[in-house]
């Protein structure tokens, strides 16, 4: 089903949207989240987390693209989850004790940070755009996508030590552009 | 800023990247199949080998004889393309003959020699064929060679190209009882011959009769070296060879060759002043 026809679907709050979107996006959502958390469990549950969010975003937003809105939403769910299985396994509850106190702590979201945060994100979105297409492939898979190099070369067809030696160069690069762009 | 801070970033980058890349089949790239050098090697002798049985092949495959019947000219059409060590086999019912273009003549007074085989399933070696004697073609006779080699080989058959014979020299009904085959022309001064060879083959039991107008028939016996005249009428019951010779007085004359009923052919002999010499013509 067409993008367009779903967010329709979800506009009419019809209960055939979840199943249309999960139809179409269970599959790169189950990658982005599985990359991330490493558990299938875990997984599925972010999925179905994402979906709820889904739900809940749409309306009154109507993204343009649907595919990357839902990608961004299970990506920043499972870092999430992430986060939370991180905290859990810390030793004793030493951890979970400064995560709670975390809570008593105003949000440290300034307008500053937040402006930080996007001019971060639009020198890194210029980066992308001065890549090759096969160079933006192995980037946005990897860091945005967390594709094992494993992955990356079932998908390229290149060796994974020639992957490993493209990101570094791709890190490098990024890196004197950070500079160049006095992000750092 | 960490890198924590960068991949948080990541995670908001323009929403093109991601549709475009989440579909990882649309950006799969296409493996180029090298293929090893023990292949390439593998293919290049195969190739190498077929060359070789091509030309194997082709030379197993020399131009011989290759004679067909053209029903639209009536002829007998004899077409040189391949060459064997010995000739096709052919038969006087079915009117075919084999012919040997003597290149050395040239083609303005070119001389065909053909024979034709009594027995069907005979075969005739090439060197018997080589050493054959020649008849006039008419030169008026437009289409006597379709094309004329330009070949100064004697052994012209060594020589691969093709060429087409329309043998109308030869009348039908003389088909029907042999053909006469004329040894080159006659200089009375120059000659070693005592006249113009005649080898007339015939097929057993029809005996032909050749009268000349003028001259007379000789016969010559190769072992004691006599010559007997036999006047200017001949008849042949046989395959045999043997002479016509002037009188002294003849200039162009005439020899007709009848089966005792009517005339199968006629040899005209003309006589050129200027080189001293005779020639003989086979006519219809």
């Amino acid at each position: 089903m067409e993008d367009e026809k779903i967010i329709e679907l979800f506009f009419g709050r019809s209960e055939s949207a979840i199943k249309e979107l999960a139809a179409k996006f269970e599959k790169v959502c189950m990658t982005v989240s599985m990359n991330i958390l490493g558990s299938r469990e875990d997984a599925e549950e972010c999925i179905n987390d994402t979906y709820l969010a889904v739900w809940n975003a749409i309306p009154p937003q109507k993204p343009d693209n649907l595919t990357a809105f839902i990608c961004k939403i299970a990506r920043n769910l499972s870092l999430k989850k992430s986060s939370y299985n991180s905290a859990e396994k810390r030793q004793g509850n030493y951890g979970n004790c400064i995560d709670e106190l975390n809570e008593c702590i105003p949000a440290q979201h300034t307008v500053e940070s937040e402006t930080e945060f996007a001019e971060l994100s639009d020198t890194v979105n210029k980066f992308i755009s001065s890549l090759d297409k096969t160079n933006q492939f192995l980037f946005v898979r990897r860091y945005f996508f967390s594709d094992s190099y494993e992955s990356l070369s079932k998908h390229t067809g290149l060796k994974e030590q020639a992957i490993r030696t493209r990101l570094s160069r791709i890190r490098s690069n990024l890196k004197k552009f950070l500079a160049e762009q006095e992000v750092l | 800023m960490n890198g924590k801070d960068i991949f948080n970033a990541v995670g908001n980058i323009d929403d093109k990247y991601i549709s475009e890349f989440a579909d990882t089949s649309k950006f799969k790239k296409k493996k180029i199949f090298l293929l090893s050098p023990k292949f390439y090697g593998s293919i290049a002798a195969v190739f190498v080998l077929g060359i070789a049985v091509f030309i194997a092949l082709q030379q197993k495959n020399r131009p011989s004889i290759d004679i067909q019947n053209d029903s639209v000219h009536n002829n007998t059409v004899i077409s040189e393309t391949k060459q064997t060590e010995s000739i096709a086999e052919v038969s006087p019912e079915s009117s075919i003959y084999s012919a040997h273009y003597d290149v050395s003549k040239g083609s303005e007074h070119s001389t065909n020699n053909i024979i034709p085989y009594s027995t069907p399933s005979k075969s005739i070696p090439y060197e018997e064929r080589h050493d054959a004697d020649y008849i006039d073609i008419p030169s008026e006779e437009p289409h006597a060679y379709e094309e004329a080699p330009t070949a100064t080989n004697e052994n012209s058959l060594d020589v691969i190209f093709s060429i087409k014979v329309y043998a109308a020299e030869i009348p039908e009904k003389l088909s029907k009882n042999g053909a006469v085959q004329i040894k080159g022309d006659f200089d009375p001064l120059m000659s070693s011959s005592t006249g113009i060879g005649i080898e007339f083959q015939v097929t057993p039991y029809e005996p032909v009769t050749l009268q000349a107008e003028s001259g007379y028939f000789v016969t010559w016996d190769k072992d004691s070296g006599v010559i007997t005249e036999h006047g200017s009428s001949f008849t042949v019951s046989e395959t045999t060879d043997f002479f016509w010779t002037f009188d002294g007085e003849t200039n162009n004359t005439a020899i007709k060759v009848t089966d005792g009923n009517s005339v199968l052919s006629t040899i005209n002999i003309s006589y050129d002043e200027s080189t001293n010499t005779f020639y003989a013509q086979n006519t219809e």
